[in-house]
């Protein structure tokens, strides 16, 4: 149960910060390539995998 | 008013996501990634499908449009784990694998966004036929 609960915390802030990112980026973009998904994968990649290997969950 | 149902179909979409990865993690340990493959290939058919079903008439319509979108199929779908089970799988000599994973996930991603585009347009076209024959 609790671990539905953080995933559930963790699907509303990314679902958020994802919204608000987007959001910005489209408004500031020139070119008609949607660089905001683009940008949000790559940034998701990257912290997904770092996370994972670097363990910070170890720490708390 | 965006950001509540941003807000509730991203719990919603991480949720589902989390029970079905672990549904397919306790009854089909396998070492191919098969929940993430199936999590983005049936969330890119919803994507298109209910992006092209759903008019932005009402406003109420677009906020559920926007929380089952950006919301829900958002983190109901996932191209990091993709990105990072590929990248696992390269390190651990299972190139053909990758390679396979990589193929499905993009392939049959845009196949199912096509399904997802084109089965929302019939049934929107029958639907709308349907309401003149009524009328």
């Amino acid at each position: 149960m609790n671990n539905i609960i953080l995933v559930g915390f963790g699907g509303f802030a990314g679902a958020l910060l994802r919204y608000e990112l987007s959001k910005n980026i489209k408004e500031k973009r020139t070119i008609d390539i949607p660089i905001e998904t683009f940008f949000i994968n790559i940034i998701g990649a990257f912290f997904f995998k770092f996370i994972i290997k670097s363990k910070i969950q170890n720490l708390f | 008013m965006e950001y509540i149902f941003v807000g509730a179909g991203g719990i919603l979409g991480a949720i589902v996501r989390y029970l079905i990865t672990v549904y397919f993690t306790t009854h089909n340990p396998m070492s191919f990634p098969i929940e993430t493959l199936a999590i983005n290939i049936l969330g890119s058919f919803l994507l298109t499908f209910i992006t092209n079903i759903l008019i932005d008439e009402y406003r109420l319509i677009f906020y559920v449009k926007l929380g089952v979108t950006t919301g829900f199929i958002g983190a109901f779908t996932t191209f990091s784990t993709f990105s990072m089970e590929t990248i696992n799988m390269i390190l651990n000599g299972k190139i053909f694998n990758a390679f396979l994973y990589i193929f499905l996930s993009i392939a049959g991603g845009l196949f199912m966004s096509y399904a997802g585009f084109y089965s929302a347009d019939k049934i929107f076209n029958l639907i709308k036929k349907m309401g003149e024959n009524y009328e």
